[in-house]
């Protein structure tokens, strides 16, 4: 009841701001047209279209169509721009209140590989001029193909690379974002929440490459539409394929394979596109004899987008993965002792599954716009032990539904939507085959949000973008106002400085420690029956200066508050819900610079550096966040020439906080048989006696990739070779540290993080 | 089993496992001695009069652990030593402290360290606190007090969760294949949880509940065995304890330290580590383990005496054998697991024996006290026909025939 009044009122006020924005735009005109490729003529989809000395920009969708509103009236030039297009300008005379259409033929960078510098607009200056953004990175997939990679290109990888943004060690696909823990990033595949997106123990993300077309990062302070995350905000983009008939790409690299097939439907009117990827190790090896590899994951990508009629766009997307790790131990035995065969099995998967559609209406005026999404997000994970001895299960459903009216006027595009999302989150321990219920929860909270936005363009030289968003999660009876602002004012036209302040929330929590060195996968659970809601403040400040089309620096500083963090409470009574996690408060604050070479030329790159410097406390004592790594530096860089790209990644990681063993507990046990500690059989186990939290460092690290690419052209396939040598200096960078107390003096050795790797695989796309 | 904490930490270790593997060890580094901490162990337990009270302290580089203890050289190296349990498990014993115990009624009983009244002088850090069983007061409160020599005072206290009861189980046989453990007991007010054990000779499974009933079956794993070993094995007499615990038991087997933390302990000791608990035994049943025999090996065999040898049965005098596929080889070229029972011509404890079935050649190894580090002798032979022919370690050639189904 009191959810439909809020809808109702909500739409109310977005149309309010809707009428408003119309009413601002009567002294302009709108541009209309399509964009199609010179030779076929068949329409193209994602190109970039943006009025020459404006900040209005758009693109175009499946059927090649683009609308830009709120043009003054006179001429223009419009610029048209794609990676693997040579840019182009076409002129054209809006009048006021009248629409203007243009059509642009687009033709192909024949070598993509070529050192041709295009003149046209990156997308990076796109947002500097038309956006109050901060934190905000765009990365296409040409960017991220010629990185270093660990046998498989990974975008999230890539991210991690980034300013602001931090992985605790080669092993973790998990960002910390800006001092943040690694859950509170909201990550979303075409606009669609997923949970967890990481195989391989946090080595890979889930996104198949070849499906990727960009990843957009935010650090900062997000706009009011995106919510339930306190720091990240990580959006995924599939492919939107242009040419008609069938295409594809087969990738095999040391880790995995994967085939990928798109098209664009007859008339350009859509477009589809299907990516299966799988590890081969486990088939290879039972194919050779015996030998059993205990694990594997794959991935399902679909992406499917349809123009119906010229006014609406729908799209689908869907995606399924899956790691497992089982066996037996039986399986593992060395053959002679015995007993070999009396191992027990072991079981454990984990994975997604995420079904969401997106509709877009352009409605009345071709300046208003309606998108309704409806998704699906899934996440489970399975541990079991001894088939059926102990089991642990970790489910979460997340079935979203969420709409947005936008319009797009002169100086205003204002917004108003909403989002329900139905969660149904829950965790199970059972022993003894299921007799032994250790742990039984399930929660199935509603959360509700509501919100308004508006990018106003004050004056040429000042930018501002508010929103509100009222957000209740109902079982825990909480509500609240997140007020969002960020404001960009131009000092030159190429320079700009910018500040931002927001809050956010944060109801679904990872019990995944973050002080382990691994993060295998998260444990959800959300807010309720006494557990809180997460909440954060941030506000960021910064200052980006162009050079030119291609070269800018970015610098920004930025300081967290953060209330009520959950994380496992490792002495909790797992049967008592209420003690099963603590809350911790605490701050995250320092700042980062990007300087970036951007778009298609030869040579490509950037410089990132973060400082942060992030403190917990809980309880009344005070820690280091395990993620508290003062500087990060990475230095990426590409270069493209004569059929060949390299690629080379730099990276120095000063010291990480651990906590430091400083003795071992003898644990003993107790046998009611014989009445005695141990009974002769059953020895003590040593645990570890940890010093202050986090109170030690782990060395700097350092780290240098290199990557080298072959392409040539066979017939109608292109042919590339890639390979990559990880850590090419192999510097044993720590991973964690083992200890012996059993000696006198105690020891302690550890283990590394990735060594030297070479890795070699190849692709043929047609 | 401490709630799901080793199962995870299971799979954590793996993980890092394949870290390791993927990653390189890295140089040993001397570490500095920092200030050691003392940790109790001790339980008042309803099973008997003599209650063990361990004192010794964490190891933090101190002495090394693994020379304090020679032993005597007659028992096996890979056991503890019953009378030097902390010396022979890699402890660090806590000598000469002032150990009390105050009872309900305010009585302070001083309990002597083992060495003073052992005939060796064994049994450092071993406290032996003589008090009748029948004198545990349930529901009562008693307190432990410890002085060390440093001066270091400690003290725990604990709450007897029950009525002591006595036992005397009789022998019942259990199907592992088709047969259901239901357990079930009645509540008691003064308990916290109820302890579950299961003996076996890869080590007890052990479960803590707070509801009052368990079923398994056969096919349960007790995984805190290196390779999640059956717990019911056939050919194995198996003691099955259902026993209430104090809250302090509760909390130790509950809650582990994170290895990376080195957090996450429940310590209900004041001024040093570990437990001070009490412990009521409310069931106590035994299980002779069986298993159908549908492989060609399994069966029941009886020594054919008239067979020349220095001992008849070997070295345990071993009359009948009913011989199980414990497990079958996971691949053809894996050995089967097989496990027995074994009886002599005297006694009525049966013996258990276990070993494996390669290519035809049968091993067993027939144990002392149904453990699996004490091998009394060994039998290898092979099957022909219905006849087991074979040889005992010591020299004896022995023939067993399979009864009749």
């Amino acid at each position: 009841m009191r959810w439909t009044l809020f809808v109702t009122r909500g739409a109310r006020f977005g149309a309010l701001c809707c009428w408003a924005s119309l009413l601002a735009a009567q002294g302009s005109g709108t541009v209309q047209g399509r964009v199609l490729d010179s030779l076929s003529r068949q329409p193209l989809a994602g190109i970039t279209v943006r009025v020459t000395g404006a900040s209005r920009a758009t693109r175009s969708d499946v059927a090649g169509r683009f609308t830009i509103a709120g043009i003054d009236a006179g001429t223009h030039a419009i610029d048209a721009t794609s990676p693997g297009f040579r840019a182009k300008s076409a002129t054209v005379v809006v009048a006021a209140g009248g629409t203007s259409e243009v059509e642009i033929l687009l033709a192909r960078s024949i070598a993509i590989l070529d050192a041709a510098v295009s003149t046209a607009t990156v997308p990076e200056r796109e947002a500097f001029l038309a956006r109050p953004n901060v934190g905000a990175t765009t990365l296409g997939v040409r960017t991220m193909g010629a990185v270093p990679r660990l046998g498989e290109a990974d975008p999230v990888r890539v991210v991690q690379l980034l300013p602001g943004v931090l992985a605790k060690n080669d092993l973790s696909a998990g960002m910390n974002v800006r001092g943040g823990e690694a859950d509170q990033n909201l990550v979303l595949l075409d606009g669609h929440p997923i949970y967890n997106p990481f195989h391989l123990g946090g080595m890979l993300s889930t996104f198949t490459d070849e499906m990727v077309q960009e990843v957009a990062l935010r650090t900062g302070p997000f706009p009011s539409r995106y919510g339930g995350r306190l720091s990240g905000l990580l959006d995924v983009r599939s492919i939107a394929e242009h040419r008609t008939g069938v295409h594809g790409a087969i990738d095999v690299s040391v880790i995995a394979a994967s085939a990928t097939l798109a098209g664009a439907t007859q008339g350009g009117s859509g477009s589809w596109a299907f990516s299966a990827r799988r590890t081969y190790a486990d088939q290879v090896a039972a194919a050779l004899g015996d030998i059993q590899v205990p694990y594997h994951f794959g991935d399902l990508q679909a992406r499917f987008t349809r123009a119906l009629g010229d006014r609406t766009r729908i799209a689908l997307t869907a995606y399924n993965g899956r790691d497992v790790l089982d066996g037996s131990f039986a399986q593992y035995s060395e053959d002679g002792g015995g007993n070999t065969a009396e191992g027990g099995a072991f079981h454990h998967s984990w994975g997604n599954s995420l079904i969401g559609g997106t509709a877009t209406t352009r409605l009345g005026a071709d300046s208003l716009l309606f998108e309704q999404r409806v998704s699906l997000s899934r996440f489970h994970s399975l541990l079991d032990l001894g088939s059926g001895s102990s089991r642990t299960k970790n489910r979460v459903g997340d079935l979203r539904v969420g709409g947005m009216l936008m319009s797009y006027g002169e100086r205003h595009e204002p917004g108003a939507g909403y989002e329900i999302a139905w969660h149904d989150v829950g965790y199970e321990i059972e022993e003894g085959q299921g007799s032994i219920n250790t742990t039984s929860e399930r929660d199935r909270p509603v959360a509700f949000a509501m919100f308004v936005e508006d990018l106003w363009r004050a004056s040429p030289k000042l930018l501002v973008e508010g929103g509100l968003r009222f957000e209740s999660i109902a079982a825990t009876n909480w509500s609240g106002l997140s007020p969002r602002l960020s404001v960009k004012r131009f000092v030159s036209p190429d320079a700009a400085v910018t500040l931002a302040v927001g809050r956010h929330v944060q109801w679904m929590h990872s019990l995944a420690l973050e002080d382990d060195p691994v993060r295998l996968f998260d444990t959800w659970r959300v807010s309720g029956a006494g557990d809180p809601v997460a909440t954060s403040w941030q506000g960021v400040t910064g200052y980006e200066r162009w050079f030119d089309t291609r070269h800018f620096v970015r610098a920004e500083g930025f300081y967290k508050r953060y209330f009520s963090l959950l994380e496992p409470d490792l002495a909790a009574n797992t049967a008592t819900r209420a003690d099963a996690v603590a809350a911790a408060d605490g701050t995250s604050w320092g700042g980062d610079l990007l300087l970036r070479r951007a778009g298609e030329g030869a040579f490509n790159g950037w410089l990132a550096y973060t400082y942060a410097v992030s403190k917990r406390w809980q309880g009344g004592t005070t820690y280091w966040a395990a993620q508290d790594r003062r500087h990060d530096v990475n230095l990426v860089a590409t270069y493209k020439l004569a059929g060949f790209v390299a690629g080379a990644r730099a990276g120095y990681g000063s010291a990480m906080p651990y906590t430091d063993i400083v003795a071992a507990i003898p644990r003993r046990f107790w046998d009611p048989v014989t009445g005695t500690w141990g009974g002769g059989a059953q020895r003590a186990g040593m645990e570890a006696m940890g010093a202050t939290r986090n109170g030690a460092r782990l060395p700097p690290t350092r780290r240098l990739d290199l990557y080298l690419e072959r392409a040539f052209t066979i017939g109608n396939a292109e042919i590339t070779v890639h390979g990559s040598v990880i850590n090419a200096t192999n510097a044993q960078n720590v991973l964690y540290y083992t200890y012996d107390y059993s000696s006198a003096p105690g020891k302690r050795s550890g283990v590394s993080q990735l060594p030297i790797i070479p890795t070699l695989g190849f692709s043929v796309a047609f | 089993l401490r709630s799901d904490g080793p199962a995870l930490r299971k799979v954590v270790v793996a993980i890092l496992a394949g870290a390791t593997f993927a990653g390189c060890t890295l140089d040993l580094v001397n570490l500095p001695v920092s200030a050691s901490t003392v940790v109790v162990h001790g339980v008042l337990s309803a099973r008997d009069s003599v209650h063990w009270i361990l004192v010794e302290r964490t190891l933090t580089g101190e002495v090394p652990t693994s020379r304090i203890y020679v032993g005597d050289g007659l028992g096996n190296p890979n056991a503890i030593d019953a009378s030097e349990p902390i010396l022979s498990d890699g402890g660090n014993p806590e000598q000469n402290a002032l150990v009390q115990v105050v009872l309900p009624d305010g009585t302070v009983r001083t309990v002597p360290e083992w060495t003073t009244t052992h005939p060796l002088n064994h049994g450092a850090g071993v406290y032996r606190f003589v008090y009748p069983r029948a004198s545990l007061v349930p529901g009562g409160r008693y307190e432990l007090r410890i002085v060390t020599q440093r001066g270091e005072v400690v003290t725990a206290e604990t709450v007897i969760p029950a009525v002591p009861t006595t036992f005397a189980p009789v022998a019942e046989s259990f199907d592992r294949a088709n047969d259901l453990l239901s357990l079930s007991w009645p509540a008691s007010a003064a308990a916290r949880a109820y302890e579950v054990r299961i003996e076996g000779p890869h080590g007890p499974w052990l479960a803590i509940t707070e509801g009052t009933s368990v079923t398994v079956d056969g096919d349960l794993r007790n995984l805190d065995t290196e390779a999640f070993t059956r717990v019911l094995i056939p050919g194995f007499r198996q003691a099955v304890t259902v026993s209430a615990v104090d809250e302090n038991l509760y909390e130790y087997y509950r809650t582990v330290s994170d290895g990376f933390t080195g957090s996450g302990i429940v310590n209900r000791v004041q001024g040093g580590l570990g437990v001070f608990g009490s412990h009521v035994m409310l069931e106590r049943r035994l299980l002779d383990v069986t298993a159908p025999a549908t492989r060609p090996i399994e069966g029941t065999y009886d020594l054919l005496e008239q067979e020349p040898g220095y001992y008849y049965g070997g070295a345990t005098d071993a009359r009948v054998v009913s011989v199980y596929v414990e497990s079958p080889g996971a691949n053809p070229s894996q050995a089967d697991a097989i496990t027995a029972r074994f009886t002599r011509t005297f006694g009525t404890t049966p013996g258990a024996a276990a070993g494996s079935l390669a290519d035809g050649t049968l091993t067993l190894h027939f144990l002392a006290n149904q453990t699996l580090v004490d091998t009394l002798d060994r039998f290898t032979g092979t099957l022909r026909g219905d006849t087991l022919v074979g040889n005992f370690s010591k020299g004896a050639p022995a023939r067993y025939l399979r009864r009749a189904p």
